[in-house]
């Protein structure tokens, strides 16, 4: 016992460290700094004080930032599970030669780099860009239409860029649906449309919680792409901390701020798994 | 689910939405080849200009080897620490297994620009800002929880007799591993070490903070550059990414199939 | 080729002894079983025997030599295991071969001896296949062979066959007999079958609660139990309580069986237990009056669930081509018992 003990703390002893000195050692620091004071004049001091927590959950200007962010991660995941479903009841249904290619479409954009992602939507979506100038020729309309630094390109983004997630859960979580359970229904003389929504959705739901969590929680906390189709007057959570931190230079503030966004998507994946979990009692074996 | 063929509708609507998913990876391929000064779609014309623009530049260059070195470093490092610390937290040779299991994988549920933030401070104090090791050490921090997911799941599907097996054929702990865990564990540290690879090329909501003004990485630098207005030598750059990771993932198919992605 | 000796093999976990002091010697090329319930110690002895489990105390001997403190890689053991454990990443050849390479064996000689082992288990032909292309049966083969092809010292068989439907499970424990005295390997073979232990052993380890119950030959063991544990666990047997009054049994007011053997001294309730094929039915007769209340045929036999008069019900088992094979349910019997094979134990020693 004592010598594979001696062995499994040198297996596990370079991680430990790498995450005690590089993940927790730094949070204790900067939930120690959000409880510090701040002043513009004499920058951080040396009281404690949740004046930060108070400010950012108290000021209009941060509390609108924080209800956006979350809007947009409910717009988000609704639609990356709306666009989702039918693509991964595509993927099951169809031939295995082209479901590898569907397959393979839904991957290489999940590796593909978010910020060439976001860069080619903004060459899409630019008043200038590819669309616009589409529609223009096409004479639908004479203006172009704003489909960047607001919303609805924030939206367009980030759906695509986190559907792969989505996809990628859904089609195993509908996938392990017995057939048998379905055909079961269907001879009960339900309508397909009844199995789907009585007997196929409530069967993949924790497969369709996990995709959600994931989306949502990935959603509010992205920077890149909100920043990109965003612009620099579209604020959501993580653009604030990183102004913040990188322009206004108001650290426990932003500490505060990645404090609280911290905690929203912790408290939300904790959520997450006791619900699946409750919901997986009569399902998992 | 009962197998049945898709309707014309479904596909459809399928084939829409996976346009969608790769329309913007093609878009900027296609611009990148363009030979006007702004970005057209499709180009009226050809021409490699961007991509010679792209190569020749050393603040461009600068970057790509950085992002390059740190993907890689990265990776290996992924791949020693999180193989190691998996087989110990598999086979439960440590106390509080599952604390530090939790305390590995955090880094993947949280928000990334907050790590980047608290790694802001922490090695502002240290005076450490700008430091190589401190970048290799950060992506290490971001990639390892693959690694170690990847390996985890591998380690599962392994029967615990088979090393006892090769013990008792007179193969001492490390032989073991060496000659018959490991090569059952190749494919899934092969996945491990791709989605590390590309997540540390992908990485800008940690990277950007922990870099001085003079330094960059490619992602940061397509980043950056798109405040100062878009430009088809941007676009060569990000197609420069684009292929790193098709080679990147035509090369992993070699060894492993694609589920292994999900 | 070694004899093999435990002495005062402990193994305890906090506070549970598993294995409570075991001394047992297995004779050079002997064939032993460790027979006994899941969690009676039989697999935790085996796995330190093999040297992946330290034992809390005792010593274990491969011949003169204490092994106790030796790695599983230096001790020269062989050990099949319940799940084969074969590499799945290795051909038939390199999973026989992986042992002799350890030992630095290569070149013609390597393949000389893989080529004997897996002749030795009839499997020649398959050298180039991957495991997951065997059947289990043949899975097997390969597993046995991948033991014995570095000649170890000690064979260890970890409930080898009970994957195994019970046709291959007959043709393999022929197999695993015929290697083994061919072989003359020292065995130790782990299984909770009595009748894989009957017929494979030299001599039979009962186990239960980590203590050997009785280290006989498998007919002292069937024919002399030599407690209350191993009478129960041989055969399939009926049991029943009753009181013991000088050397008889009062099962119910009025049914009392006599028995020849030692019975427990204190006197007081009983367990008494009787086989199977050692009741004798008649239609009428002296005996003990019961009832047919279930027949069912078993192939070869025929068993009975006969209720005594006023009593309990017992099981007994006919030869189904003799006399008594074909009673009907609801016929009225006599059942006599020998009272050489009336076991009575105290109640407590009840398992």
């Amino acid at each position: 016992m004592t010598r594979s003990r001696s062995a499994g703390v040198g297996l596990i002893g370079p991680a430990s460290v790498l995450i005690l000195a590089g993940f927790l050692a730094p949070t204790v620091i900067m939930a120690m700094l959000s409880l510090r004071d701040y002043s513009g004049m004499h920058g951080i001091g040396t009281d404690w004080t949740l004046s930060n927590y108070i400010d950012v959950l108290g000021d209009w200007f941060y509390l609108e930032i924080i209800l956006r962010t979350l809007a947009l991660g409910l717009i988000v995941t609704l639609l990356c599970l709306v666009v989702g479903f039918p693509l991964a009841l595509f993927i099951l249904r169809v031939g295995s030669m082209m479901q590898t290619v569907a397959i393979l479409l839904v991957t290489f954009p999940l590796l593909c780099n978010i910020v060439v992602r976001s860069f080619g939507w903004m060459v899409l979506l630019s008043p200038r860009g590819v669309i616009n100038e589409a529609l223009i020729n096409a004479g639908l309309i004479a203006e172009p239409l704003a489909l960047m630094y607001n919303l609805t390109g924030v939206i367009i983004g980030l759906v695509q860029i986190y559907l792969p997630f989505m996809v990628l859960l859904l089609v195993p979580a509908l996938q392990n649906i017995p057939a048998d359970v379905e055909a079961a229904a269907l001879t009960l003389r339900s309508s397909r449309a009844r199995v789907f929504f009585t007997i196929t959705v409530p069967l993949a739901s924790p497969g369709i919680i996990t995709g959600s969590t994931l989306v949502f929680v990935l959603s509010i906390s992205a920077l890149v792409t909100p920043r990109m189709l965003g612009g620099p007057t579209y604020r959501v959570m993580a653009t604030q901390i990183y102004d913040e931190f990188m322009t206004n230079l108001n650290w426990p503030s932003g500490a505060a701020l990645a404090f609280v966004l911290t905690f929203i998507a912790l408290a939300l994946i904790w959520a997450a798994n006791r619900v699946a979990a409750h919901l997986t009692r009569g399902i998992s074996a | 689910m009962i197998a049945r063929k898709p309707s014309w509708l479904l596909s459809l609507v399928a084939i829409a939405i996976l346009i969608y998913m790769n329309a913007p990876t093609i878009v900027v391929v296609l611009a990148s080849f363009s030979d006007t000064s702004y970005l057209t779609v499709p180009p009226q014309g050809w021409t490699l200009h961007w991509f010679e623009y792209v190569l020749g530049d050393s603040r461009y260059m600068k970057a790509i080897w950085t992002s390059l070195w740190l993907a890689s470093g990265a990776t290996f490092l992924s791949l020693i620490l999180g193989t190691a610390a998996s087989y110990a937290l598999h086979h439960r040779l440590v106390p509080f297994r599952d604390l530090i299991l939790s305390a590995v994988m955090a880094p993947l549920v949280f928000p990334a620009v907050v790590i980047g933030v608290a790694l802001l401070q922490y090695v502002s104090l240290l005076g450490l800002r700008g430091q190589p090791f401190v970048l290799l050490l950060a992506h290490t921090l971001i990639t390892l929880p693959y690694v170690v997911r990847s390996a985890m799941s591998s380690l599962t599907g392994i029967n615990p007799q088979i090393e006892e097996a090769a013990n008792v054929l007179g193969a001492s702990g490390f032989t073991a591993f060496r000659l018959v865990t490991l090569p059952l564990l190749k494919p899934g540290l092969v996945a491990g070490a791709i989605f590390s690879f590309v997540t540390s090329l992908d990485n800008v909501p940690v990277t950007i903070f922990l870099l001085t003004p003079r330094q960059s990485t490619l992602p940061v630098k397509i980043f950056a550059s798109v405040e100062h207005g878009v430009d088809p030598s941007i676009a060569a750059a990000s197609t420069l990414l684009v292929a790193g990771t098709a080679v990147a993932l035509v090369l992993a198919q070699k060894w492993v199939s694609f589920s292994r992605f999900f | 080729m070694t004899s093999l000796s435990l002495r005062s093999l402990t193994k305890r976990y906090d506070t549970a002894t598993i294995v409570n002091a075991v001394s047992l010697d297995v004779e050079q090329g002997q064939l032993v079983s460790l027979l006994g319930p899941s969690g009676c110690g039989k697999t935790t002895i085996l796995r330190m025997i093999a040297g992946l489990l330290e034992p809390t105390g005792g010593q274990i001997l491969f011949g003169d030599e204490d092994v106790t403190a030796l790695p599983a890689n230096r001790r020269n053991v062989g050990l099949v295991f319940q799940s084969y454990a074969l590499f799945p990443h290795m051909t038939v050849f390199e999973n026989v071969a992986f042992g002799l390479r350890r030992q630095g064996l290569k070149g013609q000689e390597l393949k000389t001896r893989v080529g004997e082992a897996l002749e030795q288990v009839r499997l020649g032909a398959l050298a180039e296949r991957f495991p997951r292309q065997l059947s289990g049966g043949q899975q097997q083969r390969v597993a046995l062979a991948r033991s014995v092809a570095p000649r170890p010292a000690i064979l260890l068989f970890d409930e080898p066959l009970s994957n195994l439907d019970a046709q291959l499970r007959e043709e393999m424990q022929i197999e695993i007999k015929r290697l083994q005295s061919e072989l003359k390997l020292t065995s130790l073979f782990v299984t909770h079958d009595q009748h894989e232990a009957m017929s494979l052993s030299d001599r039979i380890c009962l186990m239960s609660g980590g203590n050997i119950q009785q280290f006989a030959t498998p007919e002292e063991v069937y024919f002399s139990p030599a407690n209350g544990f191993v009478s129960g666990f041989v055969g399939s047997p009926t049991k029943l309580t009753g009181v013991l009054r000088d050397d008889a049994v009062e099962l119910a007011p009025g049914l009392v069986l006599h028995s020849s053997r030692a019975v427990p001294a204190s006197g007081g309730r009983v367990r008494v237990t009787l086989r199977q094929e050692d009741l004798v039915l008649a239609p009428q007769g002296p005996g003990l009056p019961g009832t047919i209340t279930m027949r069912i045929f078993e192939g070869a036999s025929v068993q009975y669930i006969v209720t005594l008069d006023n009593g309990p019900e017992v099981m007994v088992r006919v030869p189904s081509r003799g006399a008594q094979a074909d009673l009907a349910k609801g016929t009225a019997v006599a059942v006599s018992i020998p009272a050489d094979r009336v076991f009575v134990s105290a109640e407590e020693g009840a398992a």
